[in-house]
């Protein structure tokens, strides 16, 4: 059965509404759409395509518009999913925005860049009313093919993004691709500005003799065809010619390449920087399609990263690596509730406060069915890997909530999930998940190895997680389940959730705040409301702290039964 | 950090100090890495002079109990002071890690 196109259009006045009429859009198309759940790296891709776009419509394209108001369409087609953004500016010609320039982050271009990256699909154009349109397109994941394809990526994104070696970034890339495209020669070229030469900086299966003495002009042979023309190749067959590479142009019958083999630029915008090549498939198969798809999503990736780890490498100065930080710290407030949720019979106030910039600390809330869901969880480390892994953990906690309404099922299912990209990275998550429900005063929750909620009641401080129901963090234990609690709260009682970097926060002496100190505190201040009381300890904690840097995310949360 | 490695009784006892935390992450597991014997490893993690560890460098310790049983070994943690405990307990790690009162005891377990 072909499904008719559907289109949802929504209007956004400023950046506050981008990522709620995100989140809202999303939930329309899944009623459309039942069975293409968007969700996991998926929903994140088009949230931050969409992010930049609305943005970027937003700022420049409707200055002379008072109201600022953008339009935006959802179109579902059966196998992709369209955003529109309309804006009624000036306009500009997309394919000649150069690839920014990382030394300034601030620069334009960045956000065209990145929706380049993450969409299958990005075109801007002037339509004859006089409106301009970006159009962003991104083909659902359906097959197994497809998810395992995008497995590989994270999981050549996130190993990437903890080095910022030149010789471990090639080897992760290579050892990643060899596997997953089942090859027995593969092997990245790099452009010499020097030598205005192509030379193979890194290789699987080729002769050391050869790897040493290659050097490839632009145009010559099949990697010089595809690094001048930045256009990937598929041969089947050294005689063939595809993609419009032929015998006459410069091959050399000396190459060391043999068919069949995809090559891809890998690419900055139009520039090509190097090339990527697989060639001789253990199984004798052909490349499909798909397989060259995949290459070029991956070379556009490490592109990237590689420009990034060049930069990194010119300059260690300290001030460019804190940019590149300051970039992640932004990714990560961008995936925190931006105010606290209004739930009748609740009041809540949050706070968090990320060290070195980047952090592994993450809270949020979702209301569903008259239900509000809390989490708390701490994803430990916080470096750029950390950050990255926040980012695919929220968005896999949004997607199962959409599809559960058990705590602790939910928690299985993160587990079961995260749980190679965990290990693979010694990382686990300690979190909490609430569920209070309107008109009851009745908590749920499941804990994986996080510290316990603290409720106050009267005079009195309670731990109100069992550690017989507590079950191990996530990412430890591949087969754990986890275990619904329930706790009866009273009018007044107040729960404070914490993560552990508040009661680790050292003063100049060395001393740790730690839990009795946080119960003092607590004992002393938690008839206040949740605004007054999470200024309060802000200071309390800063006063401690006194100019000592922090080691460790900071999060607070404050729930006040009305 | 890492203080002393000595092998008694087919046993490799890895004597480990100080304020275990996220700086110390890479090194840490880069000099263990480094002392891991390769085949059935047997370890004992005496953490009596460790006044802290954070979620980083655990999950350190915890990558190297997975990567030492996947080699059929299996590691054992002694002498945790009252911080060790406390964060292994609030995790729950406990369930996953052996943790004995003295090395006798962690001998027997390993060598049995």
């Amino acid at each position: 059965m072909k499904i008719i196109p559907q289109t949802l259009s929504i209007q956004i006045t400023s950046y506050e509404e981008i990522i709620p009429s995100f989140q809202k859009m999303i939930e329309e198309v899944h009623q459309f759409q039942s069975k293409k759940f968007i969700t996991g790296q998926f929903y994140q891709d088009l949230l931050t395509a969409y992010s930049e776009g609305v943005a970027n419509a937003i700022r420049h394209a409707n200055q002379l518009d008072l109201a600022h108001q953008v339009h935006c369409d959802f179109i579902i087609n059966s196998d992709a999913l369209e955003l529109r953004v309309f804006d009624n500016g000036n306009g500009f010609d997309i394919h000649s925005i150069a690839p920014p320039d990382f030394k300034s982050y601030a620069e334009s271009g960045r956000g065209v860049f990145m929706m380049r990256q993450l969409m299958d699909e990005v075109d801007y154009q002037k339509l004859s009313s006089g409106e301009n349109v970006l159009i962003l397109k991104r083909e659902f994941i359906g097959t197994d093919a497809a998810s395992r394809d995008l497995d590989l990526l994270y999981e050549i994104s996130s190993a990437i993004i903890e080095t910022t070696d030149l010789e471990s970034v090639y080897n992760i890339i290579l050892d990643r691709a060899v596997k997953a495209f089942q090859v027995e020669r593969a092997s990245i070229l790099m452009y010499d500005e020097k030598l205005k030469r192509l030379k193979v900086v890194a290789s699987r299966g080729l002769n050391p003799n050869v790897k040493e003495s290659t050097q490839i002009r632009p145009g010559e042979g099949i990697s010089g065809y595809v690094f001048q023309h930045a256009k990937p190749c598929l041969i089947q067959d050294m005689r063939e010619n595809q993609s419009g590479w032929s015998e006459k142009k410069n091959y050399k019958s000396r190459s060391f390449i043999s068919a069949p083999m995809i090559c891809s630029p890998m690419r900055l915008g139009q520039q090509s920087v190097g090339v990527i090549n697989m060639t001789d498939r253990a199984d004798g198969k052909s490349f499909s399609k798909r397989d060259l798809k995949l290459l070029t999503t991956i070379s556009n990736q490490a592109a990237a990263y590689l420009h990034i780890c060049n930069l990194v490498a010119q300059s260690k100065e300290a001030e460019g690596i804190k940019r590149e930080l300051n970039i992640a710290e932004q990714i990560q407030r961008s995936y925190l509730p931006s105010k606290n949720p209004k739930f009748p019979g609740f009041k809540i106030d949050a706070w968090l406060q990320t060290a070195h910039q980047v952090g592994g600390d993450f809270y949020d809330f979702l209301v569903k069915d008259k239900s509000l869901y809390i989490a708390m969880a701490d994803v430990s480390g916080h470096n750029i890997g950390a950050a990255l892994t926040v980012a695919n953990f929220r968005s896999q906690l949004r997607a199962f909530l959409q599809t559960q309404s058990d705590p602790a099922e939910i928690l299985n299912q993160l587990n079961k999930s995260m749980f190679g990209d965990l290990i693979l990275h010694d990382q686990f998550i300690s979190m909490v998940l609430l569920k209070l429900n309107q008109g009851s005063s009745e908590l749920v929750f499941a804990n994986a190895g996080h510290q316990s909620p603290i409720l106050i009641r009267d005079e009195n401080l309670i731990e109100i997680s069992d550690l017989n129901k507590t079950g191990t963090v996530i990412g430890s234990l591949e087969n754990q389940t986890y275990e619904n609690q329930t706790y009866k709260m009273d009018e007044g009682d107040t729960l404070f959730l914490y993560t552990d970097g508040v009661t680790d926060l050292t003063n100049p002496q060395g001393e740790r705040f730690l839990k009795n100190n946080l119960e003092k505190f607590l004992l002393k201040n938690a008839f206040l409301n949740p605004d007054q009381f999470m200024k309060l300890f802000q200071s309390h904690l800063s006063d401690y702290q006194d100019g000592t840097e922090a080691n460790d995310d900071m999060t607070a949360l404050f729930i006040r039964v009305e | 950090m890492i203080d002393k490695i000595e092998d008694r009784n087919n046993v490799r006892v890895v004597n480990l100090s100080g304020s275990l935390d996220i700086s110390l992450q890479a090194s840490l597991k880069q000099d263990l890495l480094d002392k891991f014997p390769r085949t059935k490893p047997l370890i004992i993690f005496d953490l009596k002079e460790v006044s802290f560890i954070d979620s980083a460098c655990l999950g350190v310790l915890v990558a190297l109990t997975r990567q030492a049983r996947e080699k059929s070994g299996e590691v054992a943690f002694i002498h945790l002071t009252d911080e060790v405990q406390s964060i292994i307990q609030i995790t729950r790690l406990d369930k996953i890690l052996h943790i004995f009162d003295d090395e006798e005891k962690a001998t027997a377990f390993l060598t049995s």
